[in-house]
């Protein structure tokens, strides 16, 4: 009789999982129908042996296809089979540049980031990998041509680009502006930790040219903060955005769902603080783990966090930016007007991507390149090659994935592009699930669609139906 | 070119709506708002189970079956399982002859012994699970002592016709044997020995059972005859059915007086063998079914049949409660575990295994020494359900992950194997893992965005 009962309680609570959830009281109830909402159409009716938190569960990152291969030439190959390549393209096509820096003050125990601390060889390092970037700069500067194209933006990511210092900032600045086509239109931001940032920094930088600043907040939390070692109090941190902003910056900043202790309302809260004080754009991403940051998952058992609350974190936030009029520009990048986060959307405008500096990657037109390490990338400077570890050309298969990629993460898929890439009825299958799982959403247009809080989370899962669908039998690793 | 500039469009009014495309100046085109217009109309469709783009073929299938090509359990195909009576051990025998040992719940192998007298084709264990009796193709049946896998006997030898149906009386002191030409066997336990045969009119049963008292068995047959006879002198005492029809397969409800069969053209029929009438009749059409167990408690029962799908009904009206699992093999045998928190199927060379009640697929037991040589494993811990421990168990490198089971091996997901530097870790750590403990090289991004 008692195991009858364990039967239809168990039953029944697959048909309604979500009501025996708590993380639901966390939720405003303004959010909470449309949450169900997007829950309810993961809820295959074809899987009913599967409960919501394995659905929600099922949820990871491929690698593009060029990625899990060979490289087809060696780092120096790479370069003489570069040279020309850039130049060969319209000068009127612009394109953009990543610059890597791989130092932070301190090492954050939750990033997985190609960053690590300096000790006392502080300023040694840091001299050393300026002038290696500026080599870099004048490598490439050589190819006449890439001169002429118009730079739509420079993004200094890492780490935290403001190691290296205003002096040495000024000099990297100084050797594009040197080597490269800018105009008024091209964007400079950089990425930082907000402790990192002054009133002196920002005013310099701007007349620099920087407009656009991506603060590492994390968290307005202070219990949070205190665990993932941010030292700053939140007041100090909003005093700092509120500067950038009067000093006419554009902010954005992360919303990182999975951090120890790190739920709603206090999810919430940060958000409305970072909007009453000028942030213009949120990246939302979960916390995966990685080598960089086993020992931190292991410190506060992330492992262990339910993926459904992860979920319903997630969502909770992406509707909440939605309601105060933010949008998607990228797939969990959600922005107003003025934040066009111009590097990360450039793929969707058809711009090469020129990478500098360690570990950074870059392409031109269907050549994808990427640099060493950070020692071997030093070395290689010092023996004047550009650093590279390696680079390859992308094959048809590959640039089939490459397209359809864009399309999802730029946030709002074309389906002409699958239908050119991968025919019609393919197309149209990968579309029609995209809407019956409310992946995506068609505008009220009705011209064009948009990934949903579902299609954010799940953007492996899409990605990965999109690599399905491609004949991959011409691709020869 | 495009495969729908290949259809053949040539007479406009049969061009069906959903291919959203309109004959502009430049011929047959595709706007993004048809296009979306009838990807949103065929996803209702889809929602609501209509239009050819619906199926019933759960996502896991696929990863069952890529599990199954590499989880295998038997070198050949099972065709015979069994479990305790304590819902600790578990038996599988193969076409080979060979039957394996597992501990329950973990599926640990225990223990193989090969046989070698053809295909098994029915086990049993005795009551305190220190015995196991094997039946074969040869119409042979073994004693086997399980503590060290000897054959202590062979019971029966060759009655040149399969051994395909045992039972075992609730003290254990009786055990029922038949063959598929009909004939049947009383095993006494404690004398050790044969102490009964009948050669009955039916051909193969489907079921054989022993009342609560040991002193009389029932026998449901593959020739639709459900029967009563005399234990220990097999005396035909009464026959409650003669269909014309045939039965597939049968569940006797504890309780010993219900019996559920099956019939060959799809259906049950829930029987009262002491009313010796049938208290209602369900329909299952379209499918077969070829193995019906109940569960413990008698309140549910589960079928599998032609259509590859483990149905779960209920008991008391026959209505189908879930649908389990759907797969695109054969699920020929069925097993529940006394203690209700197991289901237990085979395809082919493997064994799945489901949570109950919750019908949650929890593992694919292996047997790590049929695995090819450089084939590598992943070791996965999950929190038993029932008893709250941890259990640790291995499966080969690539398999999903079962459900609620958390990969423990060093890698991690997206990231390159250092066996091979060109093996993207599938790792997730709950659904696929494809590394074993190796250490990874960490690829440092995305390849744009840095
Ligand atoms: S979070 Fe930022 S500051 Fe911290 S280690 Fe990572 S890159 Fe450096």
């Amino acid at each position: 009789m008692q195991l009858c009962r364990a039967y239809r309680d168990v039953f029944l609570s697959l048909l309604a999982p979500q009501l025996i959830m708590n993380v639901w009281d966390e939720v405003p109830q303004e959010y909470i129908a449309i949450i169900k909402d997007q829950l309810g159409a993961l809820e295959d009716k074809t899987e009913r042996h599967n409960n919501l938190e394995q659905i929600v569960g099922r949820r990871w990152m491929p690698k593009p296809l060029w990625a899990v291969r060979n490289y087809d030439h060696d780092g120096i190959e790479a370069w003489e089979k570069l040279s020309g390549i850039p130049s060969s393209h319209s000068r009127i096509t612009p394109y953009c540049i990543y610059i890597h820096v791989p130092f932070c003050r301190a090492r954050c125990g939750y990033c997985d980031c190609y960053a690590f601390p300096l000790s006392k060889n502080e300023q040694r390092h840091i001299q050393q990998y300026t002038d290696a970037l500026v080599q870099e700069i004048e490598m490439w500067g050589s190819q006449e041509l890439l001169k002429e194209r118009i730079i739509s933006t420079v993004h200094f990511g890492g780490g935290t680009p403001l190691m290296l210092g205003i002096s040495n900032l000024d000099r990297i600045v100084n050797a594009l502006k040197h080597n490269f086509c800018f105009s008024s239109k091209t964007e400079l931001a950089f990425e930082t930790t907000s402790s990192m940032l002054t009133e002196e920094i920002l005013a310099s930088f701007n007349q620099l040219g920087f407009s656009r600043i991506h603060i590492g907040v994390q968290s307005l939390q202070e219990d949070v903060r205190k665990k993932i070692g941010r030292r700053e109090s939140p007041k100090t941190v909003l005093e700092k955005i509120r500067c950038a902003v009067r000093f006419g910056w554009i902010v954005s900043t992360d919303v990182i769902i999975g951090l120890p202790g790190y739920r709603n309302p206090g999810i919430l809260d940060d958000l409305d603080s970072l909007m009453e004080n000028g942030v213009e754009g949120f990246s939302i991403y979960e916390l995966v783990q990685s080598p960089r940051n086993r020992l931190f998952f292991d410190q506060f058992h992330l492992t262990q966090q339910p993926i459904l609350d992860k979920f319903i974190m997630f969502q909770t936030a992406f509707q909440h930016l939605l309601k105060h009029g933010f949008e998607n520009c990228l797939y969990n990048h959600l922005s107003k007007h003025r934040d066009k986060n111009l590097y990360f959307t450039s793929p969707s405008r058809h711009e090469d991507l020129l990478g500098i500096g360690t570990i950074a990657d870059g392409y031109f037109g269907n050549f994808q390149y990427r640099h060493s390490t950070y020692l071997a990338y030093l070395k290689s400077i010092s023996e004047k090659n550009p650093g590279f570890e390696g680079g390859l050309v992308r094959s048809a298969a590959e640039d089939v994935y490459r397209q359809l990629e864009v399309e999802i993460r730029s946030g709002k898929p074309d389906p002409l592009v699958f239908v050119a890439n991968i025919g019609y009825e393919k197309s149209m299958d990968l579309f029609a699930k995209w809407i019956r799982l409310k992946m995506i959403c068609v505008d009220p247009s009705g011209d064009s669609c948009t990934l949903t809080p579902n299609g954010a989370w799940f953007i492996g899962k899409l990605l990965s139906d999109a690599a399905e669908n491609i004949d991959t039998t011409t691709f020869i690793y | 070119m495009n495969d729908f500039e290949n259809k053949n469009l040539d007479d406009e009014n049969e061009i069906p709506e959903i291919y959203s495309l309109k004959k502009g100046k430049n011929g047959w085109q595709i706007s993004r708002r048809d296009f979306l217009k009838t990807a949103g109309a065929a996803s209702a469709l889809a929602a609501a189970g209509i239009g050819n783009r619906s199926r019933l073929i759960p996502v896991s299938a696929a990863e069952m079956n890529d599990l199954c090509k590499v989880s295998k359990a038997h070198n050949e195909e099972i065709t015979a399982i069994a479990v305790n009576s304590s819902s600790t051990r578990f038996v599988s025998g193969d076409e080979s002859g060979e039957i394996k040992v597992w501990t329950l719940p973990d599926f640990g192998l225990e223990n193989s012994l090969m046989i070698g007298n053809g295909t098994i084709r029915s086990c049993i264990f005795n009551i305190d699970s220190t015995i196991l009796y094997v039946g074969t193709d040869l119409g042979s049946v073994f004693r086997i002592l399980l503590e060290t896998m000897e054959i202590q006997e062979t019971i029966l030898t060759d009655t040149s016709s399969p051994i395909s149906c045992m039972a075992i009386s609730k003290n254990g002191n009786m055990i029922a044997l038949s063959n598929d030409e009909g004939k049947l066997f009383l095993y006494d336990n404690e004398a050790g020995k044969i102490i009964a045969q009948l050669d009955t009119t039916d051909h193969s049963f489907v079921k054989m059972n022993f009342s609560a008292d040991a002193k009389t068995l029932y026998t449901c047959s593959f020739t639709g005859n459900i029967r009563t006879y005399s234990v220990p002198e097999l005396k035909l005492l009464d026959t409650s059915l003669e269909l014309d029809r045939t039965i597939t397969a049968a569940g006797f409800i504890p309780g010993d007086i219900h019996l559920i069969y099956s019939l060959h053209e799809g259906g049950f029929v829930f029987y009262s063998l002491p009313e010796d009438r049938e208290i209602w009749a369900a329909d299952n059409p379209g499918d077969t079914v070829f193995a019906l167990e109940s569960s413990p408690d008698g309140s549910l029962f589960i079928t599998s049949g032609t259509q590859n799908t483990l149905k779960m009904w209920s008991t008391s009206n026959g209505k189908l409660i879930s649908e389990i699992f759907s797969f695109s093999q054969k699920l020929p045998l069925l097993s529940i575990t006394p203690d209700g928190t197991l289901l237990i199927s085979t395809t082919g060379k493997s064994i799945l295994v489901w949570s109950l009640p919750d019908g949650k697929l929890i593992q694919c037991p292996v047997d790590l020494s049929i695995m090819p040589e450089n084939e590598k494993a992943i070791t996965i811990e999950k929190v038993d359900e029932v008893t709250g421990k941890t259990i640790t168990f291995t499966l080969p490198c690539g398999s999903p992950l079962p459900a609620g089971a958390v990969c423990v091996c060093n890698c991690v997901g997206g990231s390159l194997c250092s066996c091979d530097a060109y093996t993207t870790c599938s790792c997730d750590s709950h659904s696929t893992c494809s590394c074993v403990g190796h250490t990874v090289t960490y690829s440092y991004h995305y390849w744009h965005p840095n």
